[in-house]
């Protein structure tokens, strides 16, 4: 892919901060689940809660900084 | 040491012994009624320390071995996210080291993230930079896929740097996994 076909791809895919949080949270959720847990039961639940806990508390940082963004 | 009679048994014990870290060769010859004179009385002892450095030997070339392995394991997993796991054969790591790392570098070259050059010059520059030299051969793709250069003035920018940075620091968490996987203090 040539960076052409990247800058049309980027431009059409708009990815909101939200959304952007979101694959953060996702990516990197499974990273640390492969490697601290080495059942695919305990890899399934830890990439959960911390998926889980990196949305919940990015929000609530969010919604506390909220008042100085104005 | 078949030329002895009855050097099996001695020689049997005395690797034993030195096995167990306990008694030397010499404690079972002292007890033998003949005397340790003779030249043939002396070669268990001889081939008890030949095996023992034969076992030491093979123990350094398999640690030699594991550490090359590890070595060589790990830049491949630096220079290609996901690849160093493949190499000791774990499918499933490499595939989601590669789309993670991947995943996250790429969304962070859409985003215009800042790559840091190597020499920036000031101390979080070059940490920036060391974040980024994580990311192994992506680092060195981001002039492709970043033709217009990055674009912090933007929040969306500024959200692509922290991409980056966290591929690079997330694929070095892999290599350390390899690592350990390839001289075996994991499973």
């Amino acid at each position: 892919m040539n960076c052409g076909t990247f800058l049309v791809i980027a431009r059409a895919l708009r990815l909101s901060h939200f959304g952007a949080l979101l694959l953060f949270a996702l990516l990197v959720s499974l990273v640390l689940a492969c490697l601290t847990q080495r059942t695919a039961a305990g890899g399934v639940k830890y990439a959960l809660w911390s998926f889980a806990l990196f949305v919940l508390i990015g929000v609530g940082v969010a919604w506390l900084m909220y008042p100085i963004s104005r | 040491m078949n030329e002895v009679p009855g050097n099996e048994a001695t020689f049997g014990e005395a690797r034993v012994n030195q096995e167990s870290g306990g008694q030397t060769a010499h404690e079972h010859n002292s007890g033998d009624p003949a005397g340790s004179d003779t030249p043939a009385e002396q070669s268990p002892v001889s081939h008890a320390h030949a095996d023992g450095t034969v076992a030491a030997r093979h123990s350094f070339g398999a640690t030699a071995g594991r550490s090359a392995l590890a070595l060589f394991a790990a830049s491949a997993a630096w220079l290609v996210p996901g690849l160093g796991h493949l190499l000791l054969g774990r499918w499933g790591r490499a595939l989601v080291f590669f789309a993670a790392v991947g995943g996250l570098v790429v969304t962070g070259y859409w985003l215009r993230g800042n790559v840091f050059p190597p020499h920036s010059g000031d101390p979080f520059g070059t940490l920036g930079f060391l974040a980024d030299a994580g990311t192994g051969a992506f680092y060195y793709f981001s002039r492709m896929f970043e033709a217009a250069g990055p674009d912090v003035s933007r929040a969306a920018g500024d959200y692509g740097t922290r991409f980056i940075a966290a591929a690079g620091v997330v694929n070095v968490l892999a290599v350390l996994d390899v690592i350990e996987i390839a001289t075996h203090r994991r499973s």
